[in-house]
């Protein structure tokens, strides 16, 4: 199958989980990115009663994942990481919210860049690298949006 | 570097990527007792019929979502233009008794079955099509994004 073909339904799954635009999974209008922005520090570290995490420690996990995701794409070796740090609740103020948003917000081109040009062989483990990323978004991306609905709320 | 990937490799990923999240946890995103299987059989009515948040949806919300979307997408990925969807019916459902727990549930594992076969059967230039790969990955994103929020609701509930 052309590369070209099977990455572009990726890179559009991958656009989506940030901006809502693809069309592959989420309603239309879903603009995950533009909500975390619209979130204070204080709404963004609420922390869901019983899931016992924010949408910060979600946004948090998804950039340790990033790291993750490098070895898949670019080789080596795989990093030692404290995944543990991701979940604890640390009040963010506005400002390291907002940092924390611009982070992720970059990581959809290191991601997409990474699925457009491995440096890995184009292999099946690298097939399913590049899926598990649109997977794993997606998981989280369901579970940020519920955050983001109770943070409103409370 | 090759030049392509072949039908085959995709083909595994995309099930395997479905499996992870049904029921066969192998570490692409998921830690074990995750998965859908693990985290609604043991539910009860009462439980799967509990809003996440005032106003929100129920896991038996989310599973009679899935199953009307699953439903959507087969018809697309065997190149039925489906009639434009009513999506408010996918949402219509939000507490059951047992029975239609069960029922939801069920439906849900015929689903998976469904499913599979019809990524097993398609030949190879069916799924090199760009309808049926979208179709395929929306699937996948589709059912992980549910998952997740049916294990956060899970999580809300103390369970």
């Amino acid at each position: 199958m052309s590369n070209d073909l099977w990455k572009t339904e990726i890179l559009k799954a991958i656009d989506e989980s940030y901006d809502g635009t693809g069309g592959v999974y989420l309603d239309s209008g879903t603009n995950t990115l533009e909500e975390l922005q619209s979130l204070t520090g204080n709404q963004a570290s609420i922390v869901l009663p019983g899931a016992g995490n924010s949408v910060a420690n979600q946004v948090k996990h998804l950039l340790t994942t990033v790291a993750i995701h490098k070895p898949q794409f670019e080789g080596g070796e795989y990093p030692d990481l404290d995944w543990g740090a991701d979940w604890e609740a640390t009040p963010l103020s506005d400002d390291e919210w907002q940092a924390l948003v611009t982070t992720f917000a970059a990581t959809r081109e290191q991601l997409k860049n990474w699925v457009q040009n491995p440096v890995v062989a184009e292999d099946s483990a690298y097939a399913g690298a590049a899926i598990m990323v649109v997977a794993h978004l997606a998981y989280h991306i369901g579970q940020i949006r519920h955050g983001i609905g109770y943070a409103k709320q409370a | 570097m090759t030049a392509s990937v072949p039908v085959s490799e995709i083909r595994s990923a995309i099930k395997l990527a479905l499996g992870e999240a049904f029921d066969t946890v192998i570490g692409m995103y998921l830690d074990k007792g995750e998965t859908l299987r693990e985290s609604l059989d043991d539910l009860t009515a009462e439980q799967a019929s509990v809003p996440i948040h005032p106003g929100s949806n129920s896991i038996a919300s989310q599973v009679n979502h899935m199953n009307f979307y699953f439903d959507v997408m087969k018809n697309y990925l065997v190149g039925q233009e489906p009639e434009r969807p009513d999506w408010s019916l996918a949402w219509k459902v939000i507490e059951v008794d047992e029975d239609q727990w069960s029922d939801l549930k069920q439906g849900l594992r015929d689903r998976q079955t469904e499913l599979y076969g019809l990524i097993d059967a398609v030949p190879d230039e069916v799924f090199a099509d760009p309808n049926f790969l979208a179709g395929s990955y929306g699937i996948v994103a589709h059912t992980a994004f549910h998952l997740g929020q049916i294990r956060h609701a899970r999580a809300a509930q103390g369970l």
